[in-house]
């Protein structure tokens, strides 16, 4: 673990990269949904607003490509205006999560004693609470919305990145280097970030994307539930809910969202699993 | 070993008292009045606070949280405002949907996840192996709901096999109460396994690489044989922990895709409550779910002492 | 000569490997005769093991296997698996290195013990019990009847060793490979595991090859000596004569580097290591075509890089593979 950015860091990388099946696929779908959601940004066929009754339900044709829902918008705009959705819902609960999570870690790992025993002690116990019940909580306290799923998922998302930083971080404080540094008089706080932070970067994103990707569930499921994205911005999970009501007259609307939110988590799993390969020397031999 | 159970129960007593301290403080700013909600718009003031000082709504806030703790610990959840009835009959008629549940979601799990990857593990890099694991991937990356809609469907308006919701309840047998809970389960199932199908077929593999493996082999037992009488069992120990934590999920799940079946489970009536400001209630499911949690890993720990020797006489 | 027991004629064993297959054991030759002990001595990568699950048929996968062992008269190079499977454990035995990891952590004891009996001798659990307790009470554990229950973690390093020797003769082998048996073990234990091996050879006429790097050990319980170095065999002959006269450079140096050769003082020795000649032991992709001990010998000469040196008889019994054995001496 503690040689993790030493590799990451080599020329090797890229070229590893290339050959690594996972990685290229989850990069690619990665890719695509990132690219649809900038895309999206500036143009979709019709726009996912415009409510149409005459034209709802229309099945896939040249003009909708995969058919309209019963307000006559158009399914394929909608997906690719949802995947913004998706993508701003799970950048931000990551980046909460990594912000707030790996600093918890890195002051566990630099302070050590109670300091690092709360902060586990903290994580244990959040482990133990069922996560989705408390998102569901939260959201009800603070009412739904997109912002309030955010701060939901974010939640659970510290100590996870808490808990990956430190053990990472412990493992940087061994090292002969910082070892050094400390006999030079340096302090934690440079230490850390001169010489910890560094070296634990590629773990934390390696996590990240993982996170990434259960985020996107998360939200789609809070979706779902009508705790998360209101309409009428589209949401992948909230598209499903309408769906579902539908499902004996129009079953294709229940089938087209569901795919985005696989392929967009398979792409980030996918991922980051490759990037874990590539970054972790102990698990390439497995392979 | 009693040590090690030792502390481990005083583990689960603290997780349980700082839950309830968090779910108590999350509801208390809540917002909405539950005497309000109780009353409806026509209450003059007079009548909201005979029931606020009835429903015990004026005592300081640390005074009813104690006298909360203190009655659930009699067995006492309190009683709904909405139903007027006690919590726990309510969590009582719920919990015969739910626990079924997860359960049958769990041995779907065992019985998918354990036997596939096992079958992968022995299969290490060959094709079968390879194809499991790109369909357990597939499986990790599905919502549960999605998958849980894709059932009704396929199941209920394709083929029309099973009805698309709903619970007839056990009184006309468990049979037909099964038969509802078969594609809910399977929706939940469906990711737990491909997760657990990829743990154990990890843990298989390492545990094939030990050297007490190499003796087994030593000793001209075949491939299978030791995969069968000696590795499974050691590998076995990190699955379960992992399985433990899945009971924990599936129960967890379930209030999602009790919403897909419109089944009458806890799921549905933690939503019904927080949109009554059913407090009590709210409050009685949730740590009535950590309480599962905490009680299934307790129930792994003592599953660990059991498989592995070495737990057994560390207390010494 | 006793009859021979063991013939393995140009065993070579190939690895896969990142850039093609990397050669383990660059076809080897030895015998053992009935009854006869052989030592194998080497550094930690010499090809010692390799050859020891080459000859147990469990080579890693994807390993290739080549040459010939002949065991009991009997071709084992291409044998099915399941022929293999009823010679292991059966007629050809094997302990292993270390005897923590490699029980099952998860089992009892005797079950262990027994589990050979059972598999080969048709054994029923209780009647497999009995003959591990009087194994086990043979190999010296104490209170044999009541460890039968005891899992690995009860015992201690040289209780193990001595469980792994019980499991390993229950099917009366005609061989027995010990592979490092006193590596992991106190000094004082090693002597015990010795003399308790020498004293199982003797009885129960069974051939044994005794892998080790410990020199001391080998010198004590061994007829004869095979010197391995980078997956070759670079001497072998008689205990006595090897021991006595080196001929190769690397086990000169070895040899060299022993205090007094006096067994009977083993257990109380310090034990010598094979790391008196300089330079370390390169990986298998390291080794040119020549001879393999080239980079860290003193007498190194360009021919000896250019083709591996044959085995060339130096007295009676006792060969080197060196191409300058006439300089030396």
């Amino acid at each position: 673990m503690s040689d993790m950015a030493v590799v990451s860091s080599g020329a090797g990388f890229w070229r590893r990269a290339r050959r690594h099946r996972s990685f290229v696929f989850g990069g690619i779908l990665s890719a695509v949904l990132v690219g649809t959601a900038a895309l999206s940004l500036v143009w979709t066929p019709h726009s996912p607003y415009r409510i149409d009754i005459p034209n709802r339900l229309k099945p896939m044709s040249p003009t909708y490509w995969l058919g309209t829902d019963p307000f006559g918008r158009d399914v394929f705009s909608l997906l690719m205006t949802g995947a913004q959705n998706s993508i701003v819902v799970g950048v931000v609960a990551v980046a909460i999560g990594m912000l707030l999570g790996t600093a918890l870690g890195l002051l566990a790992s630099a302070r050590r004693g109670w300091v690092e025993e709360l902060v586990m002690r903290f994580t244990d116990f959040s482990f133990a609470f069922p996560a989705i019940l408390t998102a569901i909580m939260l959201t009800a306290v603070l009412g739904p919305g997109t912002v309030n799923s955010i701060i939901a998922i974010g939640i659970f998302n510290i100590p996870v990145f808490a808990r990956v930083a430190r053990g990472a971080a412990n493992a940087v404080w061994s090292r002969e280097f910082v070892l050094a540094a400390r006999a030079c008089g340096r302090g934690r706080l440079r230490i850390t970030f001169d010489h910890v932070l560094p070296n634990i970067v590629s773990v934390i994103v390696v996590q990240a994307t993982i996170r990434f990707a259960l985020a996107i569930l998360a939200e789609a499921a809070l979706s779902y539930l009508g705790l998360g994205t209101q309409p009428p911005n589209p949401s992948w999970g909230r598209m499903l809910n309408e769906a579902q009501t539908l499902i004996y007259i129009a079953p294709q609307l229940a089938i087209f969202p569901g795919i985005a939110i696989a392929l967009a988590v398979l792409g980030l799993n996918l991922l980051g699993d490759g990037l874990r390969d590539l970054v972790d020397p102990r698990l390439i031999r497995r392979r | 070993m009693s040590v090690f159970l030792a502390k481990r129960l005083a583990t689960m007593v603290a997780t349980l008292l700082f839950s309830s301290l968090v779910v108590f403080l999350v509801l208390e700013i809540l917002p909405g009045d539950p005497a309000q909600v109780l009353l409806g718009v026509d209450g003059t003031p007079e009548q909201l606070a005979v029931l606020r000082e009835k429903m015990g709504l004026n005592a300081p806030a640390a005074a009813r949280y104690f006298s909360w703790i203190g009655n659930m610990l009699t067995g006492d959840f309190g009683t709904s405002y909405a139903y007027g009835v006690p919590v726990w009959s309510l969590l009582e008629e719920r919990l015969a949907l739910t626990v079924p549940l997860a359960l049958v979601a769990m041995a779907m799990t065992a019985l998918f996840g354990l036997v596939l990857g096992v079958w992968a593990a022995a299969r290490h890099n060959r094709p079968g192996d390879l194809a499991i694991m790109g369909i357990s991937q597939l499986g990790i990356s599905i919502p549960n709901f999605w998958f849980a809609l894709m059932l009704i469907l396929l199941f209920a308006v394709k083929l029309g096999w099973f009805s698309a919701g709903g619970f007839p309840g056990w009184e006309d047998g468990v049979g037909e109460g099964l038969k509802a809970l078969l594609l809910p389960a399977l929706a939940l199932a469906t990711v737990q396994a491909a997760i657990l199908a990829r743990i154990t077929r990890s843990s298989v593999i390492d545990v094939l690489q030990e050297d007490f493996v190499r003796t087994a082999r030593a000793k001209g037992l075949g491939r299978r044989a030791v995969l069968w009488r000696h590795a499974l069992r050691n590998a076995l120990i990190p699955v379960i922990t992992v399985m433990g934590l899945q009971f924990a999920e599936l129960l967890v799940g379930a209030i999602v895709v009790e919403q897909v079946f419109t089944l009458p489970g806890m799921g549905r009536l933690v939503f019904q409550s927080i949109a009554n400001r059913d407090l009590q209630v709210v409050k009685g499911i949730v740590i009535l779910l950590a309480f599962m949690v905490v009680a299934v890993n307790f129930a792994v720990d003592l599953l660990y002492a059991l498989i592995d020797p070495r737990l057994k006489a560390s207390d010494v | 000569m006793a009859e021979v027991l063991l013939s393995v004629r140009n065993l070579r064993v190939d690895l896969p490997g990142p850039g093609g297959p990397l050669p383990a054991l660059r076809g080897i030759d030895f015998e053992i005769a009935r009854g006869g002990t052989l030592g194998l001595v080497g550094e930690s990568g010499s090809g010692k093991s390799m050859t020891a699950l080459a000859l147990m048929g469990l080579l890693p996968e994807g390993a290739k296997l080549s040459g010939s062992i002949r065991f009991e008269g009997r071709e084992l190079v291409g044998l099915p698996e399941s022929a293999l499977c009823d010679l292991r454990g059966n007629r050809i035995a094997m302990t292993f290195q270390e005897p923590m990891t490699a029980l099952n952590p998860v089992q009892p004891i005797g079950r262990q013990v027994a589990e050979s009996m059972m598999l080969h001798r048709g054994f029923s659990r209780a009647v497999a019990e009995d003959e591990a307790v009087r194994l086990l009470d043979r190999v010296g554990l104490p209170d044999p009847r009541r460890r039968l229950a005891s899992y690995p973690y009860q015992l201690s390093g040289g209780q193990r060793q001595r469980v792994m020797i019980a499991l390993a003769l229950g099917c009366a082998p005609a061989l027995l490979i010990a592979d490092e048996p006193t590596t992991a073990l106190d000094a004082t234990i090693q002597g015990q595991v010795l003399a308790l091996l020498r004293e199982l050879v003797e009885e129960r006429g069974m051939a044994l090859l005794l892998i080790s790097h410990d020199l001391n050990a080998v010198a004590a319980a061994a007829t004869d000596v095979a010197v391995m170095y980078g997956g070759a065999i670079v001497e072998r002959g008689p205990a006595t004569s090897v021991f006595r006269a080196p001929a190769h450079p690397y086990a000169k140096g070895l040899i060299a580097a022993l205090p007094a050769l006096e067994p009977e003082r083993l257990a109380g020795a310090p034990r010598a290591r094979l790391q008196a000649i300089p330079g370390s032991v390169p990986d298998l992709a390291g080794f040119g075509p020549g001879c393999t001990f080239a980079d860290r010998c003193a007498w190194v000469i360009g021919a000896c890089r250019a083709a591996p040196p044959p085995l060339v008889p130096v007295s009676p019994g006792h060969s080197a593979a060196c191409i300058r054995l006439g300089d030396l001496s």
